[in-house]
């Protein structure tokens, strides 16, 4: 399941989908947008839309949904070791 | 995707046992089908049933709710109801339900094509259009349609939209990874202070509640206010439009609501000359004149600016000798540097020529009072406002005291809406203001809790060693956030234009215009619709939701009607087939007057009357006298096709 | 090195702004400023400050050299400096002043002053209000009195 969304590029999802219309072109146009003006990799949009798309069939068990989660967040940008906060601000 | 209600079949339930059979002999589905069943034929079952067939919410009824769905008479062991689709106009889908009385379960069984399966199964391309969330849009009773519009309710229309694109997705992602990051919160197990955390995290959770209440709160009463403020407008037009048709008191209305208007211009002006001169430092503060003119000649008798350029002795420094031919050593260099020092750069130079010129060239505003007579031309407007504000409700107080129930009527609604706005004031003002020293969990400052939880959140985050996990968390939110904003405002636009374009052909001897969609549907300039006019814009926008883009979805509505008076029935019944390819209505016989007839003749005849009654004593003589074709008939029940029996049904007819 | 205006300005400002002649934060820096100035009083920048702009707005643009010209009046007569003291007379506007056009002709110590007066002015309306000003006619005419009765500026 993992190596399966992990293939899910955006341009697969558009050509493969099981769902007719689903996500919906503006769903999967505002995700691309959102990740690219946040300068965050292409993969997490295409590892998104990889959880929305098997969303959609609710042949979705939380174990998998577990794993593409952890799979998008590992696409994001760790917190950098001096980014880390000054307790005291808290 | 096309999908539409073949019919369904039910057995050894409540409702009697009938089989209704939507399709045609050529295959098609009528426009709309009008089902008439009175009171105690099993109308609720029937809809439950329909609707739970669809959505799979069965599996997860309570034994006692399973049970209720019994034959209370003569109750068997099991009961059965079963529910086809069509896809596409190709694919039938039979959904089978199985009610184990005494387990107290529903079991499922999907056929789809040649695969069957022992449990709620619809193929993957259809299945979002049966989820839960989804038919709640296509099974409703007429109240939807108008709380759509009125927002009075729960419905909310924006959520509507989320629901038909699939966009409550993104939310279930985003409560996902939230759930996802507690739980790695609590396994993690706190890197210090178990017991520090653990009440940290209930905090939060407190907190979170708290917020989200009061966001709601706040959404809602921002939606009242505008609508009890354009209510508030209506109710004065209309105490202005009464008295300017009693001749006692036209008259005095009219000066009153002029002198009004122009004390109302005469404010405007006010404050649009006082915005023409307030940027001027030295008509606001004429005594600023003197201090510029002092300072310019100061400046001018201290010989400020320079003459002399300071680029002049940077560039001695790094000369080998200086303008008097002596070597410039260190000694010198230092010397001059220290001039430099004292000499401004020719920027500021460039200023203080500029300064000075300003103000040479400056009005003299000394002993100035244009502003001071501004603001008093001003005070003096809205006093006159207020004046011309009183004498108005004077007139209408004293309409109320002639006898005049209308003006009295509208003014006990005026100062009933006044105080409401009053509350919801109080409590915006206390909702969206900054945060304060002093706020404690008591206080309603929404910017109190969002900032309380943010660091909250990092604290826990920092308690548990999960600060990089939480970064990453934030990151996914934002993303979802964004996207969920970007696509909802495109496709909420969508749909808006499409009802609209739809709006403009049905309703054009009665325009309206949806404006837009938040919590309820907006109409543009309607301060209050009518019922019917709420209906018929509920209907578009659902119809227009559910039928664009090439998709069609029946409609299954319990009383499209109810509680229409005679001409919206008919409106409605002119518009229904305008709007749906197939609609199943549930009726009961008071709802078919100014209804049916319209409908039928605006759908072309492309109706289907069907009556359903239940079979006993009481029964059996009427059903004999209704004549026409018995579509189905068993020992508890029968089902009359025909528009002839649909409308010689009495309307006394009850169980 | 920008303008800033005390963090719970927009807040009591609230009722009477976003409408002539209140439109922007600028005019509600104008109108603080404006009596700082007056007033003379002036206070030094603390945490509760939030900058917004860092050069005068094109509404104020023709009068940037005045409002600055009025700062330095200030800041002299403040100081003490005496007018027949070219050197610090001289240093005093150095320091304040840059001439560079895209950041206000001011450096950082001139925003400070500026601001510092701004903040002066705020805390002189707060102090002769009882409470936010809830209508605009009612704080203009206050505003306008307050006005008259700080009297002339300093003399330098």
């Amino acid at each position: 399941m993992a190596h399966r969304a992990e293939q899910s590029t955006v341009t697969d999802i558009n050509k493969k989908q099981i769902i007719d219309g689903m996500p919906h072109i503006e769903v999967i146009k505002a995700i691309n947008e959102a990740v690219s003006s946040q300068d965050f990799e292409p993969q997490v949009a295409s590892r998104v839309l990889a959880y929305l798309e098997q969303a959609e069939t609710s042949e979705f068990p939380n174990r998998d949904r577990e794993q593409q989660l952890s799979l998008i967040l590992n696409a994001l940008p760790s917190l950098g070791m001096d980014e880390l906060p000054n307790i005291d601000d808290l | 995707m096309i999908i539409e209600l073949i019919g369904w079949k039910s057995k050894g339930l409540r409702a009697p046992d009938i089989e209704v059979k939507l399709e045609r002999s050529d295959s098609s589905v009528a426009c709309v089908t009008l089902i008439q069943m009175p009171n105690g034929t099993g109308k609720t079952t029937t809809l439950n049933c329909l609707r739970a067939a669809m959505d799979g919410s069965a599996e997860s009824w309570d034994a006692e709710k399973v049970k209720s769905f019994g034959n209370t008479d003569t109750p068997p062991e099991f009961g059965s109801f079963i529910a086809t689709l069509r896809i596409n106009h190709s694919k039938r889908i039979v959904i089978e339900m199985t009610f184990h009385f005494v387990e107290g379960v529903v079991t499922y069984r999907t056929t789809a094509g040649s695969k069957i399966e022992d449990n709620y199964c619809p193929p993957p391309e259809v299945r979002r259009y049966l989820d839960p969330r989804f038919s709640e849009l296509l099974f409703f009773d007429g109240e939807l349609a108008n709380d759509l519009i009125s927002g009075e309710k729960e419905t909310n229309a924006g959520h509507v939209i989320d629901t038909f694109y699939g966009l409550y997705h993104l939310a279930d992602l985003k409560r996902k990874a939230l759930d996802s990051f507690q739980d790695h919160v609590r396994q993690a197990g706190p890197a210090k202070g178990a017991a520090q955390s653990a009440r940290l995290i209930g905090r939060i959770d407190r907190f979170r509640s708290k917020l989200a209440e009061l966001e709601e709160q706040t959404a809602t009463s921002v939606e009242q206010k505008k609508r009890l403020e354009e209510e508030s407008r209506r109710i004065d037009s209309a105490i202005e439009t009464h008295l300017l048709q009693s001749t006692q008191f036209q008259e005095a209305e009219q000066i009153a609501r002029d002198r009004k208007e122009l004390a109302k211009t005469r404010v405007e002006k006010a404050f649009h000359e006082i915005d023409k001169i307030f940027p001027n430092p030295l008509i606001l503060h004429p005594f600023l004149t003197k201090s510029l003119g002092e300072l310019a000649d100061n400046l001018d008798k201290l010989k400020l600016p320079e003459f002399t350029s300071r680029a002049f002795f940077d560039e001695l420094i790094n000369e080998p000798d200086c303008v008097c031919d002596r070597p410039m050593n260190e000694a010198a260099r230092a010397a001059v540097k220290r001039k430099a020092d004292l000499i401004l750069g020719d920027s500021i130079n460039g200023f203080l020529n500029s300064l000075k010129r300003t103000v040479r060239t400056c009005t003299d505003y000394s002993g100035n009072t244009e502003f001071a007579k501004a603001v008093q031309e001003l005070v003096s407007a809205d006093d006159d406002l207020s004046q011309s504000q009183s004498a108005l409700d004077d007139i209408r107080a004293q309409a109320a005291a002639a006898g005049d129930e209308e003006i009295s009527r509208q003014r006990r609604k005026l100062e009933e809406i006044k105080g409401r706005l009053e509350i919801i004031d109080a409590f915006l003002e206390e909702a969206t203001r900054p945060t304060r020293t002093g706020d404690d969990e008591q206080c309603k400052c929404v910017d109190f809790f969002k900032k309380r939880v943010k660091a909250m959140d990092v604290e826990l985050a920092r308690l548990s060693g999960t600060l990089d996990r939480k970064h990453r968390t934030d990151c996914l939110i934002s993303v979802i956030d964004d996207a969920y904003n970007r696509s909802h405002l495109v496709l909420k636009g969508e749909v808006i234009s499409r009802a609209n374009e739809q709006l403009a052909q049905i309703l054009k001897y009665n325009p309206v215009e949806i404006e837009d969609i938040g919590r309820c549907v907006k109409l543009r300039n309607r301060g209050g619709a009518s019922m019917g006019q709420n209906l018929s814009v509920g209907y578009v926008f659902l119809a227009g939701l559910l039928h664009g883009g090439g998709n069609q979805f029946p409609l299954v509505v319990d009383s499209p009607v109810g509680a229409l008076d005679d001409i919206a029935r008919r409106n409605l019944g002119q518009l229904l087939p305008k709007l749906v390819k197939q609609m199943v209505a549930f009726v009961i016989p008071s709802e078919r007057q100014w209804f049916a007839d319209p409908l039928a003749e605006s759908s072309g005849g492309d109706v289907l009357f069907l009556t359903h009654l239940r079979i006993n004593e009481h029964t059996k003589d009427i059903i004999q006298r209704l004549g026409g074709r018995a579509a189905c008939t068993s020992e508890s029940g029968i089902v009359l096709e025909g528009k002839e029996p649909f409308f010689a049904l009495g309307e006394d007819v009850n169980e | 090195m920008a303008f800033k205006l005390h963090t719970e300005a927009r807040d009591w400002f609230k009722k009477i702004s976003g409408s002539e002649p209140l439109n922007t934060l600028f005019d509600l820096y104008h109108i603080c400023l404006t009596l700082g100035l007056a007033s003379k009083r002036f206070e030094s920048e603390g945490d509760s400050m939030d900058e917004f702009m860092d050069d005068f707005t094109i509404r104020y643009r023709p009068f940037q050299s005045l409002m600055i010209g009025g700062m330095i009046a200030a800041v002299l007569a403040r100081k003490g400096i005496s007018v027949s003291d070219r050197c610090s007379v001289a240093q005093e506007i150095g320091r304040m002043v840059s001439g560079d056009t895209t950041r206000g002709d001011l450096t950082a110590d001139g925003f400070r002053e500026l601001n510092g007066y701004a903040l002066g002015g705020f805390n002189y309306l707060r102090e002769n209000f009882d409470a936010p000003p809830q209508h605009a006619v009612w704080f203009l005419s206050r505003y306008s009195q307050l006005l008259s009765e700080t009297g002339a500026p300093p003399k330098i």
